[in-house]
């Protein structure tokens, strides 16, 4: 089977989100009715939810293949792991995955709920990853029951996601934010409004990658949900489109830019958070300062550039990783066209 | 007896809660004071300063420190109560388990996981308090499995065609109230019955 990879790039019309959305996911988590949670399952009764729910999606109407991870060499597990497909967690009890082989959806068994659809997208495309989600449950809801509550509504096993079991979540460049230093005010308003906001590389960097996802899944219907993340990362696009303006109209702070993106060919090596840091300051500049020819090649850093990424599926020996790591973004970086700099 | 809307404070130490009131006559005029019982009792031992006091005898000064007493006892065993409910609540919800899967109530509040579909009722009352704090709706609004949208809908339908009842029988439109009694019996299943 081939090796589905996120974030899915597909050809479609560009929206202005784009522009700093790196990635949308959405996930639906679902249970099936009366029978207990994953935790909670002997290892006989995940093999029975694994067999009821591959019957069940073998027969949709789309491509469908099943993974079984008991089968699998290491190499493949840990590359799934660095594409985000699965996480360590799921391997504690889940034993198989289903996905399109388009990848238009993977659905994980027996992660922390007996079934847990996802897709993630490059750019900003929440509202269509959704319908398309929600179409292949409704088809496999058909055939199987869930738990459901008339209160609480689909029931999941952590309480944050009851309701429509429904997440929503973008990794968004807010380097003009991080660099004019709105962001802990940002990450509390967030909260406030009900979204975690988290640095992706950890919260001592100085990247603009940052995640961000719906905490709860009640309250609302799914439309209105994803109307309301709409919105709120519409705003944020207005918001660090002016702090990058605001930013980058300040001479000395440009050229600094330039800088650091020119003295990278002194350096041999680097690690993933920095890399991370590159990426989004070359990633914000693209277009009004500097050009690069696939966008896409770039933003992938962020997954392929990754070390488990790096030894498990590009076979880099681990010592050579933080070089190929690198020549990866050096890479890209030749092929940057700077508009209006004197070097 | 004085009605009073909300708890007044004591007019000479101004912290605690007026419980006694009383008439105090100032240049001719006479205002009402309210006092805690503790400065009550130490203003009315004063002497000097009870002259204007226009209802003091000996039996006052003594109910006066009754009453004290009485309402210090009280707020001792209220508390005592409290206490008491507080502690009972927590060992109960210690205690609590799902009957179904065996999750803990510690469990649940430690990881805000559960452990199977029916612990959502077992800890209803505690999910409900986490809701509370979303600050949104805190029901369910969202997509419902084909079976239950059916009964939701339905039960919306029986709760419009009850409220548009009410309506016409008090605007006595009895013909337009007997369409709708009829529509109803149909939906809830009372049609073979009336007939």
């Amino acid at each position: 089977m081939k090796l589905i990879e996120f974030p899915r790039l597909l050809s479609r019309r560009k929206n202005k989100l784009d522009r700093f959305i790196l990635s949308s996911r959405v996930r639906i988590a679902r249970n099936l009715d009366g029978l207990k949670f994953p935790k909670l399952l002997s290892n006989n009764e995940i093999y029975e939810v694994d067999e009821k729910l591959s019957n069940v999606i073998l027969n949709l109407p789309n491509e469908v293949a099943i993974e079984n991870f008991e089968d699998l060499p290491k190499d493949r597990v840990m590359a799934y792991i660095s594409s985000h497909i699965i996480s360590n967690k799921f391997l504690e009890t889940g034993h198989k995955l289903a996905c399109e082989i388009n990848g238009d959806w993977v659905i994980l068994f027996n992660e922390d709920d007996h079934f847990r659809i996802f897709a993630i997208e490059q750019g900003y495309n929440i509202k269509n990853i959704y319908s398309r989600l929600d179409k292949t449950v409704s088809q496999i809801e058909k055939k199987l029951n869930f738990a459901f509550d008339d209160k609480w509504g689909y029931l999941t096993s952590s309480v944050l996601n009851m309701g429509s079991g429904l997440r929503l979540s973008v990794v968004a460049n807010l380097y003009g934010m991080m660099s004019t230093k709105q962001i802990e005010n940002f990450v509390n308003n967030a909260g406030e409004m009900g979204y975690s906001v988290a640095n992706i590389a950890n919260d001592e960097s100085t990247s603009g990658l940052f995640l961000i996802y719906n905490i709860y899944s009640l309250g609302l219907p799914e439309a209105e949900m994803a109307k309301e993340f709409d919105l709120f990362i519409t705003k944020l696009y207005e918001t660090e489109m002016q702090a990058r303006n605001e930013l980058f109209a300040q001479s000395d702070e440009l050229d600094l830019c330039f800088e650091e993106i020119i003295e990278l060919s002194n350096k041999t090596h680097i690690d993933w958070e920095n890399l991370l840091y590159y990426v989004s300051l070359i990633d914000a500049m693209n277009t009004r300062y500097l050009n690069i020819k696939n966008i896409h090649n770039l933003r992938s850093l962020v997954v392929r550039a990754k070390t488990d990424y790096i030894i498990h599926k590009l076979s880099v020996d681990k010592k050579r990783a933080p070089y190929y790591r690198l020549d990866m973004l050096k890479n890209i970086i030749s092929q940057i066209k700077f508009s209006g700099v004197k070097i | 007896m004085h009605d009073h809307d909300f708890p007044q404070k004591c007019s000479i130490c101004g912290k605690n809660e007026a419980v006694i009131f009383v008439k105090i006559a100032v240049n001719g005029m006479t205002e009402e004071r309210g006092l805690c019982s503790e400065c009550a009792i130490n203003h009315l031992e004063e002497m000097d300063t009870i002259q204007g006091l226009d209802m003091f005898d000996g039996k006052i000064v003594s109910i006066i420190k009754d009453l004290g007493e009485l309402l210090g006892a009280i707020e001792t065993n209220i508390k005592t109560y409290t206490a008491h409910l507080k502690s009972e609540n927590e060992n109960d919800k210690t205690a609590l388990k799902c009957p179904n899967c065996g999750f803990s109530y510690d469990n649940f509040k430690t990881t805000g996981y559960v452990g199977c579909q029916y612990c959502y009722d077992t800890f209803g009352e505690y999910i409900q308090e986490f809701v509370f704090e979303l600050e949104r709706d805190s029901i369910h609004h969202g997509k419902r499995p084909p079976m239950h949208d059916k009964i939701h809908k339905l039960q919306n339908q029986i709760a419009l065609l009850r409220n548009k009842l009410d309506l016409h029988i008090r605007n006595e439109e009895y013909e337009k109230a007997k369409q709708i009694k009829n529509k109803l019996d149909s939906l809830i299943g009372n049609h073979n019955e009336t007939n």
